[in-house]
């Protein structure tokens, strides 16, 4: 990693200061605990911040990070646990930032403001009815999307649509007639949701975005929640480790610190290796042009999804029956990692969908 | 390379790629076995003169300084062909150290020589009592007026029987643990008392070597430092050894090589093949980005000390699984022994998977690293009863 710059050095202390301060992982085990609630009072700090608007141009009202900074907003969110749904928010922004609509720059506002969170969909867990949502002759839309990790927070859906042969990104509200929300609460508090629409009207979804750029748009919204649920996996894992490492020096067997012994050593070792590759994978991500990006944005959700459940396995076991006492930090490490894990596609989602677009590269 | 190549990058890469195509000899390409120095001597000839066999050199002694992105693209130009690696030792090993520590007359001599192939390096360190345990080496050199008289015995020298010339790590302290009890020595291997011998190795080739040095007599001017600095400037060179070693360029290769097998045995169409390929595809990758970010550190002066550590067993263990895969996804043809040619049309499937155990033991075994890794960057206690 190199040294950091001013900026992000603002960066980092911001994010690590708002959730010290916030509660720390006293907090998150408390949200752990309660079934897929959200903290508005740190979701208000958030949108103060200005954070919520990290992936938005100054122009239009964000903060305009670059993707790198981005990422390491999220590590250290990621560090640090932060259960709230930032990469969906971000990636949502992102998506908004891109249309050319009145509605969607109003929308956009709000979202940046803190007062409503806006969920792109057609980013749920890949491979699962990625089949893209169609109207009916009557202009009706029926059907039922992808998963979508803590997708109950939304208070509008943005989907996209094929409308006669057109693809539509369009604003769906929470109470619209005939959407049901379908959430199954996760390990870690959380959720992964489904919309069922029900003959959902057209004339009830607001228009943000039609044709091309309302599929490129999408695309680079995946792409973004695919980078940002990395990043949170890479300062999990390193916190993780680091836990883990101070344990290995204090934990003291045969009288001498368990840390001393060559068969832990190599696995704390091997852990470190992974932890640096991820990190580096990561940000080499964030630099790719747009040939690549999605290819990148693939590649690196597989490796850390992989990279942080071989994390937290290890530390788990490397601390012991403390490390399976729900009374200990690494519990919650553990579980978020499993939620982290398949949020915006798991390993072997994104695996079958790098070789796809792999071979469309290629073709080209 | 995910990230996005600036103008001059894209016409670096085109016009090595162009360069590559029309030079590289066809029986060079995949080449089954490892090509022995005088097989390559032309082709070494011939990337040197294009500035290409030391790229990241200095100008001065003929390198281009080529940039980490451009080392990069260089890397996956030549595997992207399946270009022969060429003798390290020179290249990577002992010239970047004379660059740092060498005299003037040692440079103008030896540099040049090195970067075109026209001299041959091996390089004597562990011996047949001091593997990991490398400062316990016990080959002895004894300062005679202007001349060191060495008598010992090495093991494991690379490609020795075919240097030109050798560098030795020597014995001129008697105190076992003492930091200034080593010398690094540069001697002709043609000098009276030097014998080199060939080692079968478990893929076929004998490219292991060893070396018996009876009472060889050379100059004290082939002291690279002082004497008694051989530890210090040893361990640069290991340092440099291994992140150079952390290098993509043997999993590219192979993954290069397991593309053309997935298409010969229609594993591209298996789902579960498809997978296996994919997640060697993203080892790969991470490999890439971790060795650029290690150069760009190295380059800004921001390297960590163990990096060099982490980049050489993470290199390996990247290229053994990619190479796996090659062999899940040549079915019975995994257990043929190679074709005596390999190439484009008929790639090698067990040559390099048998070659690659030397990747996690040469250098210092991935476990020596895996400790260092273990005390320097994560602070843990030394094992006990080891000093």
């Amino acid at each position: 990693m190199h040294s950091l710059k001013d900026s992000d050095r603002h960066i980092v202390d911001s994010i690590g200061g708002l959730l010290d301060d916030a509660g720390g992982l006293a907090r998150v085990r408390r949200l752990q605990s309660t079934p897929m609630s959200l903290d508005r009072a740190l979701w208000t700090r958030l949108a103060s911040l200005g954070w919520l608007g990290a992936a938005v141009p100054e122009a239009q009202g964000g903060v305009g990070l670059a993707l790198t900074e981005i990422a390491l907003l999220l590590e250290h969110a990621g560090k640090r646990l932060m259960p709230e749904p930032l990469v969906l928010a971000l990636s949502g922004a992102r998506l908004l930032a891109r249309c050319n609509t009145q509605a969607a720059a109003a929308l956009l506002a709000a979202v940046i403001a803190g007062k409503t969170l806006c969920v792109p969909v057609e980013g749920g867990v890949a491979g699962e009815g990625r089949a893209a949502l169609a109207a009916d002759g009557a202009q009706r839309v029926s059907g039922r999307t992808g998963y979508v990790s803590d997708g109950h927070v939304g208070d509008v859906f943005l989907l996209l649509l094929d409308v006669n042969g057109t693809a539509r990104l369009c604003a769906l509200a929470r109470g619209a007639e005939g959407l049901t929300l379908e959430s199954e609460e996760t390990v870690d508090g959380g959720s992964i949701t489904r919309l069922r629409l029900g003959g959902v009207k057209l004339a009830d979804m607001t228009v943000l975005h039609e044709g091309t750029g309302a599929l490129v748009a999408m695309a680079e919204a995946e792409d973004l929640l695919r980078i940002g649920y990395s990043a949170l996996l890479t300062g999990l894992m390193d916190e993780a480790l680091e836990m883990t490492v101070a344990y290995l020096k204090d934990r003291r067997q045969f009288g001498v610190p368990i840390g001393s012994f060559q068969a832990l050593q190599h696995r704390a070792a091997s852990l470190y290796v992974i932890i640096k590759a991820t990190r580096a994978l990561l940000y080499e991500a964030c630099k790719a042009g747009p040939e690549r990006r999605g290819v990148a944005a693939l590649g690196v959700k597989a490796y850390a999804a992989q990279s942080a459940m071989q994390t937290v396995k290890e530390c788990v076991q490397l601390h012991g029956a403390m490390g399976y006492t729900e009374e200990h930090n690494m519990s919650l490490f553990f579980r978020r990692a499993m939620s982290l894990a398949v949020a915006g596609g798991d390993a072997s989602s994104c695996r079958k969908l790098l070789y796809g677009e792999r071979q469309n590269i290629r073709a080209i | 390379m995910l990230r996005e190549e600036t103008e001059p990058q894209k016409k670096f890469r085109a016009d090595v790629r162009a360069w590559l195509d029309a030079n590289l000899p066809a029986e060079l390409r995949h080449a089954a076995g490892r090509l022995t120095p005088p097989e390559l001597r032309g082709w070494f000839k011939k990337m040197a003169d294009r500035g290409l066999a030391a790229p990241h050199w200095p100008r001065e002694w003929g390198g281009i300084e080529a940039t980490p992105v451009e080392q990069i693209i260089l890397i996956e130009e030549l595997a992207r062909v399946g270009a022969p690696d060429l003798p390290a030792q020179g290249l990577t090993h002992i010239s970047p150290i004379l660059i740092k520590y060498g005299t003037e007359e040692q440079k103008r001599e030896h540099l040049p020589k090195a970067r075109t192939g026209e001299v041959i390096w091996a390089q004597g360190y562990s011996e047949p009592g001091s593997g990991s345990d490398l400062r316990s080496l016990t080959t002895k050199a004894v300062v005679d007026g202007d001349k060191l008289v060495i008598k010992g015995h090495k093991i494991w020298n690379t490609g020795a029987h075919y240097a030109d010339w050798l560098y030795l790590l020597v014995r001129t302290g008697e105190d076992r643990r003492a930091r200034d009890a080593i010398t690094l020595v540069l001697v002709d291997a043609k000098t009276p008392g030097v014998t080199a011998r060939g080692i079968r190795t478990l893929a076929g080739d004998d490219e292991l070597c060893e070396i018996f040095l009876d009472d060889v007599v050379v100059p004290l001017k082939n002291v690279v430092g002082k004497i008694g600095e051989g530890w210090t400037v040893g361990t640069a060179l290991l340092a440099e050894e291994r992140i150079r070693s952390g290098t993509p360029i043997h999993a590219l290769r192979a993954l290069s090589r397991l593309n053309l097998a997935a298409q010969a045995t229609g594993a591209d169409r298996d789902p579960w093949m498809l997978d296996r390929i994919a997640r060697a595809e993203i080892e790969v990758m991470a490999l890439e980005a971790s060795y650029l970010e290690a150069l760009e550190m190295q380059q800004a002066g921001e390297a960590e000390a163990e990096d060099s550590s982490r980049l050489k067993l993470f290199g390996a263990e990247v290229t053994q699984f990619v190479l796996e895969v090659l062999q899940d996804v040549t079915g019975a043809h995994a257990a043929v022994r190679a074709p005596l040619a390999s190439n484009e049309e008929t790639p090698d499937f067990t040559q390099s998977f048998l070659q690659s155990r030397r990747l996690s033991i040469r250098g210092g075994t991935n476990e020596i690293q895996r400790g260092i890794i273990a005390m320097r960057a994560l602070g843990l206690p030394r094992p006990g009863g080891h000093a």
